[in-house]
């Protein structure tokens, strides 16, 4: 028993919370959030979930927005994020897409998140979370329009400064 | 896919990547929650109070590693974020330190080397210590992979392999230029999501196990012998590097795709050889070769040579790669070497240069596609190989601008380059995000018509009131019917 739910957190975890860092923006809830899921989890029973990995991002998700809407804290994470030079993107576009991706409305956030960074499908997401398969695209596409503006907003204030 | 879905699906991965690079503090299973579950309900509150004191430690946790150095050079999988191992095996693979480092010996490839994905462009190699140790080639290609798993990519370069994850090679089994390896996967889930991940993954894989001299083909199979699935690409059969390494790759080698171009043979030279990877262009290795006379004056003429690539017996001649370009030259008599005659590389693509009375020996990793042309005061032959795959087709290749470069409306925007096409034309065109044709003109590289390239530097015009995300391309338009061929695709950010 202990085995199979080692290898599930050591297998969900790190992604879990990257991706609720990414959402709710707190490191610290993220992570509380993470192991509520897990917990969660445990007490519904591993055999009685569906599509698990997309069932802990749903409810870290509602763990997070409903610990930051009692707390409303907003840590200014983005600017003390540490650059990793990949060469991928430059570190300013990573903050970024990650600081636009905070400016979406909070569902749109986890909905692109799930789609892009969890490659959950259309109707995986509609399933999760309880929205009509028809909408889904059209919410990501909205949300991804929105990011591509902000990031290129970024990208010219910063071409101003030089 | 629609041009829309296919923009948001960029936007997308760069986020997902984005998403990746953020630093998480990775509590192990042990000190967690689910761990931790009280048996009782009445235990509760006992427990969720140990959380909120875990969630401080995990916060001052955080702070400290960002103070601390992330990288330790040389010391493979000290990644502070790694989950610390059970007791029970620490003092097995804790110990990196004390096992003596093996060495390379002088004039010898670095084969202690695994391969890091890089964005859109083919893989590249860093030394790990001791990564390739083992009596049997199976020994060292496994001992590479495992490196690979832990291994700290380079700048510029990401390791798909899933970080802290159980997976592991089961069994390796060599056959001719085959190898099979098996990896024990649990859940059958590498941990890699998104196409452009496992694609990364497989080519890192195939390059790693290939590593190993004599091999060049690569399967990978899971738990038993099943066919390996990375999220949602199967591995099907085995591949070999130029399967994988993003170019599209013409018949590229032989004498039938010599380059040859006939010259003074009453000199006698000196020669100086150079070598660069990824500074004229990412995934470019060039080498120069510049002639002098024996007084060390420049010249204005050169040697006739003869280019060719070929694939090489690495098993027979430990100084070789998987694949040698090599440039007769035709001198009368005997030519000097000056300086960097001899000379170990080790840098993805290029392994080795040699000057010898044969000619110049390139040693080199895989297949890409290659050019040579010549230039003038003091006279020389710069040969170059690969390019950004973007970039780079069978008959041209822009070094700049680059994809994804910023270019201003309204300016001029410099373009860089070799081409080797009919009458030395190249058209351009640039497109907007819709595909519609915004500008288009053309212009002569320095040479048409020769099996030597020409090579061009000049500047074409951007519309003033096209912003946004364009497409330069570049191509020969066909003496038959004037369709675009080895077309070029740039995209560029026009502000």
């Amino acid at each position: 028993m202990t085995d199979r739910w080692r290898e599930v957190y050591e297998r969900e975890y790190p992604r879990l919370v990257r991706a609720l860092v990414a959402i709710g923006r707190d490191p610290a809830a993220a992570e509380d959030a993470a192991q509520e899921a897990f917990v969660k989890a445990h007490q519904t029973g591993l055999d009685n979930i569906e599509k698990l990995s997309g069932w802990l991002l749903v409810v870290g998700v509602r763990e997070v927005f409903r610990k930051a809407k009692r707390a409303r804290r907003e840590t200014d994470l983005w600017a003390s994020l540490p650059p990793r030079d990949d060469g991928l993107e430059t570190s300013a576009d990573r903050v970024d897409l990650l600081a636009a991706l905070g400016e979406l409305p909070e569902r749109q956030r986890a909905i692109v998140v799930a789609r892009y960074y969890y490659g959950l499908s259309y109707d995986e997401i509609a399933d999760h979370f309880d929205i009509k398969s028809g909408t889904v695209g059209a919410t990501l596409h909205q949300g991804i329009e929105r990011l591509r503006q902000i990031q290129l907003a970024g990208r010219l204030a910063r071409g101003a400064m030089r | 896919m629609s041009d829309e879905r296919r923009d948001d699906e960029i936007i997308g991965r760069a986020l997902s990547r984005a998403i990746e690079t953020i630093d998480v503090n990775e509590t192990p299973f042990e000190r967690s929650r689910v761990a931790n579950v009280p048996l009782r309900r009445g235990w509760f509150n006992v427990w969720n109070a140990a959380g909120v004191a875990a969630t401080l430690v995990a916060v001052v946790a955080v702070g400290a590693y960002l103070l601390s150095p992330k990288d330790q050079p040389g010391v493979v999988g000290a990644s502070p974020t790694s989950s610390p191992v059970p007791s029970s095996s620490a003092s097995s693979s804790a110990t990196p330190t004390s096992t003596p480092v093996a060495t390379v010996a002088p004039g010898q490839l670095d084969h202690f080397r695994v391969y890091f994905a890089r964005d859109g462009l083919p893989p590249t190699s860093a030394h790990v210590d001791n990564a390739g140790v083992g009596q049997t080639p199976a020994d060292r290609i496994a001992s590479r992979l495992k490196a690979l798993q832990t291994a700290t990519p380079p700048p510029g370069a990401t390791n798909a392999f899933p970080a802290n994850s159980s997976i592991s090679v089961q069994n390796v089994a060599v056959s001719g230029d085959l190898v099979t390896i098996d990896y024990s996967v649990p859940n059958d889930d590498w941990r890699v999501r998104g196409a452009a991940a496992s694609d990364a993954l497989i080519a890192q894989l195939v390059y790693t196990a290939s590593e190993e001299p004599g091999i060049r083909r690569v399967l990978v199979t899971q738990n038993g012998g099943h066919d390996a699935r990375i999220d949602q690409l199967g591995w099907g059969r085995a591949h070999t590097r130029e399967d994988v390494n993003g170019y599209a790759i013409f018949d590229v080698t032989g004498a039938s795709h010599a380059i040859a171009q006939d010259g003074n043979s009453s000199i006698r030279y000196q020669v100086a050889v150079t070598s660069s990877v990824d500074s004229v262009a990412p995934a470019l290795a060039r080498v120069v070769l510049t002639f002098k006379d024996a007084q060390g004056a420049d010249l204005t003429e050169l040697p006739g040579f003869e280019a060719t690539l070929d694939a090489s017996q690495d098993t027979v001649a430990p100084g070789d790669g998987k694949y040698a370009l090599t440039v007769k030259l035709h001198t009368g008599q005997q030519w000097v070497a000056v300086s960097g005659g001899d000379a170990v590389v080790d840098r993805t693509p290029l392994r080795a240069v040699r000057l010898d009375a044969a000619g110049l020996r390139i040693a080199l990793d895989d297949v890409r596609p290659w050019r040579l042309f010549t230039l003038a005061n003091p006279a020389r032959i710069v040969v170059d190989i690969g390019g950004d795959p973007r970039a780079t087709s069978d008959r041209i290749a822009l070094t700049a601008p680059e994809p994804g470069d910023v270019a201003n409306a309204g300016a001029d925007l410099t373009v860089t380059g070799s081409a080797r096409v009919f009458e030395a034309n190249v058209v351009w065109r640039i497109l907007d995000s819709t595909g519609k044709l915004v500008a288009n003109g053309h212009f002569l590289t320095s040479l048409g018509s020769s099996a030597v390239w020409g090579t061009f530097n000049t500047k074409i015009p951007m519309p003033a009131n096209e912003r946004g995300k364009l497409t330069l391309e570049l191509y020969e338009a066909s003496p038959k019917d004037g369709t675009a061929q080895g077309l070029v695709q740039i995209p560029l950010a026009v502000r």
